[in-house]
């Protein structure tokens, strides 16, 4: 059968990082990880408008981890089960994502379709969309999370005390 | 006297679309959709069908701009292709109910119902059947982005 529309063989050369977060999967390419660290690390602030759940300190500085829901929305405070936290590479800056688990995917073994036309949205931070076990992985990239966000170079974090 | 053979599929307990016979290839009760964030209300969910990630439109959310309560939630595959030698494309169209196969003449053609005034959008003609009007759906059209941009 013809397919509907196209997916593409990530190249092999490319793995993904799958996190775990909540109900849901999120498929990022494995470069744009730099670390992962344990959700203890993080220094939890109260509720903010900027959905910051806290800070992760990395290579001198302290960057802004944020917990997202199964709508790719910021949640105010941090769910339970979630005991990880990846620190996700903007060009030259961070920031951390929350998440229950992170496995290393091979790109021969991801298949990304397009978001089909009917359901694309300007601004949406889905770059495709994946089979996981029985249900879906978002794909997104750093880039398109940190648009989400409202994370930027711009606007890096400063020292905190 | 021209014929044809055409699909009449009931969005919801109001609404129903016609479409032509090779536009229906499956009919799928009961579906099991996985909904997506940042997606239109009226397409958010998708369908894991034959190994391919299928678009769910929600027809009648789109005509009517409100959310669709469907007791019994169906969907209909339908098919089409973007140019006679492109390979064909899938979606899957919400509906309720069984699809009904029937043979449409020209003498039944009537005028596109008044309300709601999405018809004009994505209809292409529409025929009188049991004294209701039947709006022929153009299915390339409402699973292209469209929809998306003539956000009701």
């Amino acid at each position: 059968m013809a397919q509907t529309f196209p997916a593409t063989k990530a190249g092999q050369e490319r793995p993904y990082a799958l996190l775990s977060i909540g109900g849901y999967a999120l498929l990022l390419p494995q470069s744009e990880i730099r670390t992962l660290a344990s959700i203890q690390d993080i220094s939890l602030v109260g509720q903010r408008a900027s959905g910051v759940v806290g800070w992760l300190p990395f290579a001198g500085r302290r960057w802004p981890v944020y917990c997202l829901d199964e709508a790719l929305h910021p949640l105010p405070h941090l769910p339970p089960r979630q005991g990880l936290c990846a620190l996700v590479k903007l060009n030259a800056s961070y920031f951390g994502l929350v998440c229950a688990h992170v496995a290393i995917v091979p790109g021969s073994e991801v298949r990304i379709w397009p978001v089909p036309a009917a359901m694309a949205m300007p601004d949406s931070p889905l770059q495709g969309l994946s089979r996981h076990a029985d249900s879906v992985a978002l794909v997104s990239t750093a880039a398109a999370l940190a648009a989400l966000l409202g994370v930027s170079e711009a606007t890096e974090p400063t020292r905190k005390a | 006297m021209a014929e044809a053979m055409a699909w009449i599929v009931h969005l919801d307990g109001r609404l129903c679309v016609a479409m032509g016979e090779h536009e229906m290839v499956h009919f799928i009760e009961h579906p099991v959709c996985k909904d997506i964030p940042h997606t239109p209300t009226h397409c958010h969910q998708i369908l894991w069908w034959e190994g391919e990630c299928l678009p769910v439109l929600d027809l009648a959310a789109w005509l009517t701009g409100q959310p669709v309560e469907r007791t019994h939630a169906a969907v209909g595959i339908v098919r089409w292709q973007e140019r006679s030698e492109a390979a064909p494309q899938y979606g899957a169209l919400l509906c309720t109910g069984i699809p009904q196969k029937l043979q449409v003449k020209d003498e039944q053609l009537c005028d596109l119902p008044v309300e709601p005034a999405g018809w004009r959008v994505v209809a292409v003609s529409c025929f009188r059947h049991n004294a209701l009007s039947v709006p022929i759906v153009d299915v390339p059209y409402i699973f292209s982005d469209a929809l998306v941009k003539q956000r009701r």
